[in-house]
């Protein structure tokens, strides 16, 4: 036990598990409690920030709140199995106006595969790879204004 | 359920007239659900019905798949009747104008992964009244989606803090205008009450407390009203945020602890009026992130850790005639450069004079305390609150000011704080 401690201690920075209810986001500041669209930064010195919601760890990067060269590496939860992060640079994400996330980016990952193709035939949407997540039009506030259509709430 | 018996449907409406209640309205017709009457599901009831009807539920309890309201009619419960989603589906939707929901106890809807589910649905309808029901154990308990003219009160909210996203929020509102919100209890859901897209919504008398996120939580609602409601120990009391003209008066944040728990999160919002509020005893009593235009004016922030905390660009708020005291900090800021100002305050830690006795001190005070901005700038410095060594910075900070901000000066302290 004493050896996987001073192993998890030396290695490489990685995730860890939020705390929901309780961490907060780092870019809107509200409180992170649904893991389904949870998302971590970790930086080169181990430092982990948390957002509640893909479009925040999106925004912060595009607006490189943290200097590029200070990340090392960036999480998503899976949707399916919350408890599991994925690589967001690898992950597959499925961007469908029924996905009712916190800060409205629509955005949940999945591991590629049968997954997220299951989600896609139920939910609509879009599948989409990190690069073009990152590409996405920055998600503007101001302008933001609901659909007369509202499909997340259809039964 | 009991097996349906066969009855002629003018027989039933017959039947059910003469047990009408004394004192409907002339013309409307009752019909009366009773578990052992002729008319024994509500569902049947609302297939019976016309438009302006009022249904008596009788007390009991009730399994029936999603019940659907397509035309104005009043419900109205006997005895607090029981609804019980079995936890697996919605109990009640209503997609008509005028609907009218009253002494229901509805439980049991369960949690889903990629429905909102709700008690009480509410979709494209206006004029709709929820009154007094009892929400137990749903996962979302009144949901609002384009509505207008609503009534949401004197409804008791009692959620099961599962773990993690297995709860949804008390009053769910959106894309909806005009919706009055009064003297509900809500606990132990996700968000007390949640506003995304609103227009012109009042929240008054409610009691919010025990909620795993927010008492109450604006998302993109301009031109909304917030008075005389209680936020207790949720995750964080209220947060504003992405948000312009709201009039928060007369509320009560108080125990909002935790390590990131505010009473009043204000974050990106303009022109709003914070007014006649109590911030008790939270980890931070206000907090504003990119706030700006707020006019905080005669509230109360006693015993907080911080009771007033003004980050990033947070520019032109004015704090006038509030009164802090027994707080570790009374005002935080992470830059020296701000153009919000602090204006006739009463500060207990003010330990100036008044000569003139015109009640405003002669000296100016200043709210932020040395040590305040180092532990902005390295929070672990936190475990040297109580030392000597912190007492002795601030001291010397107050003689010959340095770091902290050199505008953030409350140049008229008030000695005494009038009530």
């Amino acid at each position: 036990m004493a050896f996987f401690v001073a192993v998890m201690a030396c290695g490489q920075p990685g995730p860890r598990p939020i705390r929901y209810g309780e961490e907060l986001c780092e870019y809107c500041r509200m409180t992170i409690t649904d893991p389904r669209f949870a998302a971590q930064l970790v930086t080169r010195k181990g430092r982990i920030l948390t957002f509640d919601d893909i479009g925040g760890l999106v925004a912060f990067v595009n607006e490189e709140r943290i200097p590029p060269a200070e990340v090392h590496s960036l999480w998503v939860n899976s949707f399916t199995q919350p408890e599991i992060q994925l690589d967001a640079t690898t992950a597959h994400f499925l961007q469908s106006d029924r996905l009712r996330t916190p800060m409205g980016s629509q955005l949940a990952a999945f591991l590629p595969g049968r997954e997220i193709e299951r989600h896609k035939s139920e939910l609509g949407g879009e599948v989409l790879r990190w690069g073009e997540v990152l590409a996405l039009p920055a998600h503007s506030v101001d302008d933001e204004s609901p659909g007369d259509e509202d499909p997340g709430l259809r039964p | 359920m009991t097996p349906q018996r066969r009855w002629h449907p003018r027989a039933v409406v017959l039947a059910a007239v003469v047990a009408a209640w004394p004192g409907t309205a002339l013309g409307a017709q009752a019909i009366v659900v009773d578990p052992n009457g002729p008319v024994p599901t509500l569902t049947r009831a609302l297939a019976l019905a016309e438009p302006g009807d009022r249904i008596v539920v009788r007390s009991g309890e009730y399994r029936e798949p999603t019940i659907v309201v397509r035309q104005r009619v009043e419900i109205v419960g006997e005895g607090q009747p029981v609804f019980d989603g079995e936890g697996d589906r919605e109990v009640l939707r209503i997609a008509a104008d005028s609907v009218i929901i009253r002494g229901l106890t509805i439980r049991n809807v369960g949690t889903s992964y990629l429905e909102d589910r709700a008690g009480i649905r509410i979709e494209d309808a206006r004029g709709c009244q929820v009154l007094d029901n009892d929400l137990i154990n749903t996962f979302f308990a009144i949901y609002l989606a384009r509505v207008s003219d609503c009534r949401i009160a004197g409804n008791r909210v009692h959620g099961v803090l599962g773990t993690e996203s297995g709860t949804g929020n008390a009053i769910h509102l959106y894309n909806s205008t005009d919706i009055l919100v009064e003297r509900n209890l809500l606990q132990g859901h996700r968000d007390g009450i949640y506003m995304e897209f609103v227009r012109g919504a009042v929240i008054r008398g409610n009691e919010s407390r025990g909620n795993l996120r927010y008492g109450l939580h604006f998302m993109f609602s301009d031109h909304c009203e917030y008075r005389d409601n209680i936020f207790a120990e949720n995750g964080a009391g209220v947060a504003v945020m992405y948000t312009k003209d709201v009039t928060m008066v007369g509320n009560t944040f108080e125990r909002n602890w935790g390590s990131a728990a505010f009473g009043l999160l204000l974050k990106e919002i303009t022109d709003s009026r914070v007014e006649d509020n109590r911030f008790v005893g939270n980890t931070v009593g206000l907090y504003g992130e990119g706030a700006n235009r707020i006019a905080v004016t005669h509230n109360r922030f006693e015993r907080n850790g911080w009771a007033v905390r003004l980050l990033g660009s947070s520019d032109d708020n004015v704090f006038r005639r509030n009164m802090f005291e027994g707080n570790a900090f009374d005002v935080t800021t992470n830059s020296r450069q701000t153009s919000s100002r602090f204006v006739e305050n009463y500060w207990d830690r003010y330990a100036g004079y008044d000569l003139d006795r015109d009640g405003y001190g002669d000296v100016p005070f200043r709210p932020v305390r040395l040590f305040s901005v180092l532990v902005e700038r390295h929070e672990p410095a936190l475990i040297l609150l109580r030392s000597l060594f912190v007492d002795l910075l601030d001291l010397a900070e107050h003689v010959l000011p340095m770091l902290t901000p050199e505008l953030l000066v409350d140049q008229r302290p008030l000695l005494r704080w009038e009530g």
